[in-house]
């Protein structure tokens, strides 16, 4: 529970979100059942993912927007591509872009295995996918900005927890009680947090950045071992005091 | 007791008129009926398809479907009023609104297909006139049924469009369209119509067909209710004070029974959905509908790519 008290503390005070966001957070990573290691066939596929391919391409010059959309379609001959394809617009982009990068995160399984810790993993695979914006950086604060809006936000709230939930997976997290969902929880709110950081971070290869997300995990992790300690000391009380009672012969 | 009996002599006269209004009707369909018999005394290999809740040869549906668009084509506005309580015209204008048409830096032609009356494509003028201030944008409004497309061209005659060119009326079968070139049309629209084809495949085939590459098929039709509370209260009142009303207001209700039947006998959004990604077209967003008011309607979007 300190867990996630504090999960949802560290998205209030970073991100500067409401909390009924955050609860919006936690019941949102709630609703999923599992991690499944096939993906979900994806929704965008086709001639669609061309478009939003080439899209993607013009996103360094102009941003999140219709305008890449249109660029990214003339590429492949449609002159005068319509509205109606992408109703969402920039949303529809911003998805296929996380959609992408998450899929992307599969490339580093050599890599994690010589990493021991779990916690050493996720800071890895956390950095991982903040490299993935380092070539549209400047627009992270319209991402952002767009991803918060309230007909926007179940989808990229949605991306968020299967973004942590891939995260978990691949660190090989063995979480299979209550655990589980706190960790997520937390990973999202860390995600978040870095990227928001890394949207104002100046310094060379964005070592504050990376700084801050190994930061970030081992107070997570601190908490999570302040968390066994209070539950273990709990469950010595209960015993204690069941003895005493035995001991009275009740 | 006099002015009390002044009104109802005068409902009496109204029923009366319906009366024989549907005796009318009931004759040309007898008429019909009597013709198929013929027709399938002689060609053995003729197939059946629907007639609302009736089954008719293939070959006559579309013969019939123009009796019942002849008959209500002078009241058709006003029984659509009275239909949807004028919500048609929201849905309408929402399904335009959705398009945007006009939204393009070179002069759109877009066609218009089962919109005799003129109705869609005088929104997409004005829509592309005054919201875009596009003046070049031009609509081919395409119909199988001639006394529909003269309601049409007579209202056109009031409007800035029929004097400046802007909107053409051709009498066209959906299913053909034999007068429109291929990859020639920037947007296809269809409301309220396709449901009454007898092939919609073949129609949506031939949507395929003109439109050119990036362009856009739209078609608003009505849909399924939802949830099944409402569905059951929503039929009730389609099948039993929708034909009154037709009966009252139009003085035809066989004409409103056959409409309200082939709304009832339509594939649901996801079905009609599927039949629009297997002609060939890529949905919209995520599903290639979007639904309004509960359900009753739906306004399907696909693009050729």
């Amino acid at each position: 529970m300190l867990t996630l008290r504090s999960a949802c503390q560290l998205t209030t005070k970073n991100l500067g979100l409401h909390k009924c966001i955050s609860k919006t957070v936690i019941s949102a990573l709630g609703r999923r059942g599992y991690h499944s290691e096939n993906y979900e066939t994806s929704k965008i596929s086709g001639k669609k993912a061309l478009i939003l391919e080439n899209a993607l391409e013009h996103v360094p010059q102009l941003g999140f927007t219709e305008d890449a959309i249109v660029q990214g379609g003339q590429a492949l001959g449609y002159s005068n591509l319509s509205k109606a394809l992408f109703p969402s617009g920039p949303m529809d982009l911003i998805s296929y872009f996380f959609l992408k990068q998450r899929y992307a995160l599969s490339s580093l399984k050599p890599h994690l295995t010589t990493i021991p810790e779990t916690s050493g993993r996720v800071v890895q695979l956390i950095w991982s996918r903040l490299q993935g914006n380092r070539d549209i950086v400047q627009h992270l604060p319209q991402m952002i900005a767009i991803c918060t809006y309230p007909s926007n936000l179940r989808k990229s709230l949605s991306s968020l927890a299967e973004l942590s939930d891939e995260i978990l997976y691949l660190a090989q997290d063995k979480s299979a009680d209550f655990q589980w969902y706190t960790k997520r929880a937390a990973i999202s709110a860390i995600y978040s947090a870095s990227e928001l950081f890394m949207s104002r971070d100046t310094s060379p290869n964005f070592e504050a950045t990376y700084n801050f997300v190994q930061h970030r995990i081992q107070h997570a992790k601190a908490l999570n071992d302040l968390r066994n300690d209070v539950l273990e000391w709990g469950s010595f009380q209960l015993n204690a005091v069941r003895s005493i009672l035995r001991s009275r012969g009740i | 007791m006099s002015r009390l009996r002044a009104p109802v002599a005068k409902f009496l006269a109204d029923g009366l008129k319906g009366i024989r209004s549907t005796a009318l009707a009931g004759s040309r369909l007898s008429n019909c009926r009597y013709t198929s018999t013929s027709s399938k005394d002689t060609d053995t290999s003729s197939h059946m398809t629907h007639f609302g809740f009736k089954d008719v040869p293939e070959d006559e549906k579309e013969h019939l479907v123009k009796n019942v668009f002849s008959s209500v084509a002078k009241k058709y506005d006003e029984m659509n009023d009275a239909m949807s309580l004028g919500i048609h015209r929201l849905w309408k204008n929402i399904f335009v609104s959705r398009l945007n048409p006009g939204n393009s830096t070179v002069p759109m032609k877009i066609l218009d297909v089962a919109g005799g009356t003129g109705d869609i494509a005088f929104r997409i003028l004005n829509h592309a006139t005054n919201h875009n201030g596009d003046r070049n944008t031009r609509v081919i409004v395409a119909d199988i049924n001639p006394d529909m497309l003269s309601v049409g061209l007579r209202r056109s005659k009031k409007t800035p469009y029929y004097d400046s060119g802007r909107v053409e009326f051709i009498e066209q079968n959906a299913e053909i369209l034999d007068k429109i070139p291929d990859n020639s049309i920037d947007m296809y629209t269809i409301a309220f119509g396709i449901r009454n084809c007898t092939h919609i495949p073949k129609v949506l085939e031939q949507a395929y067909r003109v439109l050119k590459p990036g362009g856009v098929f739209s078609c608003l039709e009505f849909s399924k209710v939802y949830p099944a509370p409402l569905a059951e209260l929503y039929r009730q009142y389609s099948f039993k004070i929708l034909p009154l009303l037709g009966t009252i207001i139009a003085g035809d209700s066989q004409s409103y029974e056959y409409l309200v039947e082939s709304i009832e006998r339509f594939p649901d959004a996801k079905t009609f959905a599927k039949m629009i990604e297997d002609a060939g077209f890529t949905l919209a967003g995520e599903t290639g509908y979007e639904t309004l008011s509960f359900g009753i309607a739906a306004i399907h979007t696909g693009i050729k790519l």
